[in-house]
């Protein structure tokens, strides 16, 4: 369970503030399935942002299985976004010197498991339908494909939680469908997905809808 | 995260840009072999200078002209002859000169010797029997000069090894003839090699004559009081112990031969082994730590190349840190990651480096100069600290990059470029 309570972002930009969120408050059960979609500059990568912890809030609390994440220090909250968090990122986000199997494997570095690393990272690899292609590196990939090794690497830690920013944006309608029907198998398996779309028709098919404009909630039940 | 994956993570970023990790360590590989190399050549002047110092003996005191008022090395050069052979057999006398054992009064000059139809041009030493024990040669064929080779003023001449090699060969010269300023002289006598050289002059070239023989036949020089001059006196005394208390008195003796007054600056220097021996240790001490520190510029110029390309590869790789840190590498990850980067690179750096200088110094020991070979000593100490100084300035150069990187905020470092 992750809540957000009055959440806002100030960036300062030079000398002008800039408020990217002001005030947001959210809910966000286990296993359910939220799209949050808005307008560029509405403030919806920001909010994605701060549920991720990937940066923390101006001012408002945080509280992730009721602990408050502020009160964290940056390696509590790596070591969060390690085992409970997981990325998709629109452009992918992957090592390029890297394979596809190694990239699979960081989370697991990182969290200083030592065994079985690779067989883990194969295994999951399979299940977005890559296990023939283990040993290619990024660029030898199509996009989908890319995306399908950055899916495996969000779920390589099995999370709590996995974002996603737009994560068909850069990829063709056919590649965009495959990658999306990952993410709903994922979400029949019960979870947790928050993600970021323009598209209406993948709005629709998630269980729950926010808009954000201006940096507030402004449609769907928070 | 175990440090076996960092280590690995450290090394996979290292290899994927070989060309660039390369030459980075080429920096560290050339400051190490020329710390190694460099020193070796200091180590190398300072040894062989030291052993042919300790060749001529601890017990042997020397005495030299010196212009009066002058101190150091500038009085001691072109000075005018002051010091002669009556001084020389004054200070033989043990009840002047305290544990004294014997004086060989030394005249030296350059001339042309002919044998045959070889010809060499080299130092002419006038001297005594005492001269051979003093200053620690011994015979390899024939004999030395004689008491009475120096009372009859003979035409006789003993040769330092390699003049003999140069003039007669492998042939035994003793019995030949020799033309020294077109006089005949016989040669009795060939001395042992002493190997070495001082100062660029080595002790194996020379033609020993007896010294009334060189003062009568060959260079006339004479004191103002009108003896005859010699360049050098050399006392042998009993043993090391007995040197300071044979100085004291050798002074005596020649400020009263020289008529000097009590407020008159000598005209001579009186210098034990022991002396000469700390002076040039502390000439080639600072020629070891001068070229260390030209080699020590050239490492820390090899550590800035590090920490430019660190520098560089953190930006360059801002949004590697940024991906690593979203999927949980924590500070210490990213710090040591890029630590051990530096790390592996001064360290494999240094160790060619060590190689690398090692085969400096050897190549270094094969060249020739001036005819004398040169020695190169590659102590253990001066590997430790070329290699101590590398890592040190490696870690040093790795650390402000590595901090950087660290320190950069996930989602900054994602949206970088």
């Amino acid at each position: 369970m992750i809540e957000l309570e009055n959440i806002t972002k100030v960036y300062h930009m030079g000398k002008v503030a800039v408020n990217a969120l002001r005030g947001v408050s959210l809910a966000i059960a286990e296993g359910e399935m939220l799209a949050i979609i808005g307008a560029s500059g509405s403030g919806k990568s920001t909010l994605l942002n701060i549920i991720g912890l990937l940066d923390r809030p101006t001012s408002g609390r945080y509280l992730f299985n009721g602990e408050d994440t502020g009160r964290l220090n940056d390696n509590q909250l790596a070591e969060l976004r390690n085992r409970k968090y997981g990325f998709v990122f629109q452009n992918f986000n992957l090592l390029p010197r890297a394979t596809a199997l190694a990239n699979v494997e960081l989370p697991l570095i990182y969290s200083g498991r030592t065994s079985r690393r690779r067989e883990r990272a194969q295994e999951v690899l399979a299940q977005v339908g890559l296990a023939g292609r283990a040993d290619h590196k990024p660029s030898e990939m199509s996009g989908g494909e890319q995306q399908r090794v950055a899916i495996a690497r969000a779920l390589v830690n099995d999370p709590w939680l996995v974002l996603a920013d737009e994560p068909t944006g850069n990829l063709d309608t056919k590649s965009g469908a495959g990658i999306m029907d990952i993410f709903y198998r994922l979400h029949r398996g019960g979870k947790t997905i928050v993600l970021i779309t323009h598209e209406p028709d993948i709005a629709a098919q998630a269980q729950r809808t926010i808009r954000i404009q201006d940096g507030r909630v402004v449609a769907g039940e928070v | 995260m175990r440090f076996k994956d960092s280590l690995t993570t450290a090394l996979r970023s290292l290899t994927a840009n070989k060309l660039r990790s390369a030459l980075t360590m080429l920096g560290i590989i050339i400051g190490v072999a020329a710390v190694i190399g460099l020193m070796s050549i200091g180590r190398g002047v300072e040894a062989s200078i030291t052993s042919t110092l300790e060749g001529l003996g601890s017990n042997a005191i020397y005495v030299i002209p010196q212009t009066p008022g002058s101190t150091g090395f500038g009085g001691l050069t072109g000075s005018v002859p002051t010091l002669s052979v009556d001084d020389a057999e004054a200070l033989a006398d043990p009840s002047r000169v305290r544990a004294v054992v014997d004086v060989a009064p030394v005249g030296s000059s350059y001339a042309d010797v002919i044998a045959g139809s070889e010809s060499v041009t080299t130092t002419i030493t006038g001297t005594n029997p005492a001269y051979m024990g003093a200053m620690g040669y011994s015979m390899a064929a024939g004999q030395f000069i004689s008491e009475r080779n120096v009372r009859h003023r003979d035409l006789v001449a003993v040769l330092g090894d390699k003049t003999a090699q140069d003039l007669f060969g492998g042939a035994d010269p003793v019995g030949e003839k020799i033309k020294i300023s077109g006089r005949r002289f016989t040669v009795v006598g060939v001395l042992e090699a002493k190997g070495g050289a001082m100062m660029g002059i080595s002790q194996d070239e020379m033609v020993l004559v007896p010294i009334t023989t060189f003062h009568a036949r060959l260079f006339t020089q004479l004191t103002s009081s009108g003896e005859d001059a010699v360049q050098s006196i050399v006392v042998e005394v009993t043993s090391a112990g007995a040197v300071n208390g044979a100085i004291l008195d050798i002074e005596d003796v020649l400020r009263d031969r020289h008529h000097l007054a009590a407020d008159d600056d000598d005209d001579f220097a009186v210098i034990s082994q022991e002396q000469i021996l700390s002076s040039v240790q502390q000439i080639t001490g600072m020629l070891t730590l001068l070229l260390g520190a030209i080699a020590g510029i050239s490492l820390l110029v090899g550590g800035i190349g590090i920490m430019n390309i660190m520098l560089v590869s953190v930006t360059e790789r801002t949004r590697e840190i940024g991906i690593r840190k979203a999927v949980g590498a924590k500070r210490r990850d990213i710090l040591s990651q890029f630590l051990l980067e530096s790390a592996v690179i001064s360290l494999v750096g240094s160790a060619v480096g060590v190689a690398a200088g090692m085969i400096m110094a050897r190549l270094f020991s094969r060249l020739s100069i001036g005819g004398g070979t040169m020695t190169t000593v590659v102590s253990p100490d001066i590997i430790v600290l070329a290699i101590s100084v590398a890592i040190f300035i490696g870690l040093v150069s790795g650390i402000y990059p590595a901090l950087r990187a660290a320190r950069l905020n996930p989602i900054d470092a994602l949206h970088y470029g």
